[in-house]
């Protein structure tokens, strides 16, 4: 037995890893596309007849992440950051009025792992009602805790090109704590250059140099992340 | 009168550790090659599956200090002898308790390195695979020099500790203790 111990320990490990293979890909969710506002991936992966009672399928339910929008404080660095998914993508944004950057990615199984420019990244686990994750820009990392926001408050960008200059802004608009009112942090640059951000109001168009750009929501502008 | 001389060489440990090297690489280029899913099976019972990762890891990471305690006694470090099948079993269980936790990182999430922590965790996890095969495989193994096995027994455990660090406490400090 002390000879073979070790070959059947090894051999149970790689079993019981072949056998949640076999019920990963029996149960996996129908095509993520098919999944809309409804739960019905996880309603078909339950209702499975082959997975055995003593395993599920541990993904949190997709419609927590098919649509849903985060904005909160960094905690240490004085900047906001937003996080928006809609159907499995999701983008980010840390401003703090001087640094800004973007984040991309893919949102699955209640976590969010983007990519931003350079080695900036932002991972977060959503659900609850909030996105709790680290932020992770020039070699920095913050923790933050950004709850569930309802518009107006949320993420904006507005990319133009008028009359040869080249625009890329983003806001973060937030509710006061005292809920008076609204924060918002922003930041834009013109030609690669920073230039001052106007502020804005939601729904309207902004001036900058005598050039109208227009921040979009998330959903107006989240086709054209990559 | 014959003397019979048990000859040690660490000659004997070249195949665990080159096919402890082969799975430590396996591991990390399935986990790069194979699209994650975003879903895997796993035990039921917890709110979410980082939930029920950052619970078993904390499990095997418990039976891993008796592991320690174990070895040491086994080798006549503490002066108290605990028998041989706590350190087995506590081992065995430990390692079952891994196999979900590593299934759904690799499955569901794949090998990544975009932030320092999920970096140092995704290769201590391929590591800790790796490492704990070659144990297993010069467990029964005549003729290995003295230290070969708390070498190797060390590292199993310093790979857990780390994963530990990067994985249940970050889970536990940054989302709160939840199951």
């Amino acid at each position: 037995m002390s000879r073979l111990g070790p070959f059947i320990t090894l051999a149970a490990g790689a079993a019981l890893a072949a056998g949640l293979g076999v019920a990963s890909t029996i149960a996996a969710p129908v095509d993520q596309t098919a999944a809309t506002a409804t739960s019905v991936p996880v309603a078909e992966a339950t209702s499975t007849p082959t997975a055995s009672a003593a395993l599920s399928p541990t993904k949190s339910p997709p419609r927590a992440a098919v649509k849903a929008d985060y904005a909160g404080r960094v905690r240490g660095n004085g900047g906001l950051v937003a996080v928006s998914i809609r159907n499995g993508k999701a983008v980010g944004y840390f401003c703090d009025g001087r640094t800004e950057a973007w984040f991309a990615g893919k949102a699955t199984d209640g976590q969010i792992a983007l990519k931003g420019f350079g080695d900036a990244s932002l991972t977060a686990v959503v659900g609850g009602g909030k996105a709790k994750g680290e932020l992770a820009i020039s070699g920095k990392t913050w923790n933050f805790t950004a709850p569930t926001v309802k518009k107006p408050s949320g993420l904006y960008r507005a990319t133009a090109q008028v009359r040869g200059a080249r625009y890329r802004a983003g806001w973060i608009v937030l509710p006061r704590r005292d809920g008076n009112g609204f924060i918002q942090v922003g930041a834009m640059v013109k030609n690669g250059q920073p230039v001052p951000v106007p502020t804005i109001t939601p729904g309207s168009r902004v001036t900058i140099d005598g050039d109208t750009v227009t921040p979009k929501d998330v959903d107006a502008f989240i086709e054209e992340m990559p | 009168m014959t003397i019979v001389v048990e000859k040690r060489t660490a000659a004997g440990l070249l195949v665990p550790l080159l096919v402890g090297a082969l799975v430590m690489v396996a591991l990390g280029v399935y986990g790069r090659l194979h699209t994650p899913t975003g879903f895997a099976v796993g035990p039921a019972g917890f709110s979410g599956a980082l939930a029920m990762k950052a619970w078993l890891t904390t499990g095997a990471f418990l039976l891993a200090i008796v592991q320690v305690v174990s070895a040491l006694s086994m080798w006549g470090k503490l002066g108290v002898a605990i028998p041989a099948w706590v350190h087995r079993w506590s081992g065995r269980v430990a390692f079952l308790l891994t196999v979900p936790v590593a299934f759904h990182c690799l499955y569901a999430l794949g090998l990544q390195y975009d932030v320092p922590r999920v970096l140092v965790h995704s290769f201590l996890g391929c590591f800790f695979y790796g490492v704990f095969a070659s144990k297993m495989l010069a467990l029964p193994r005549k003729g290995l020099p003295g230290w070969s096995l708390p070498v190797l027994g060390g590292a199993v455990f310093v790979a857990l500790v780390g994963l530990w660090l990067t994985s249940s406490f970050w889970f536990f400090t940054t989302i709160g203790v939840k199951f």
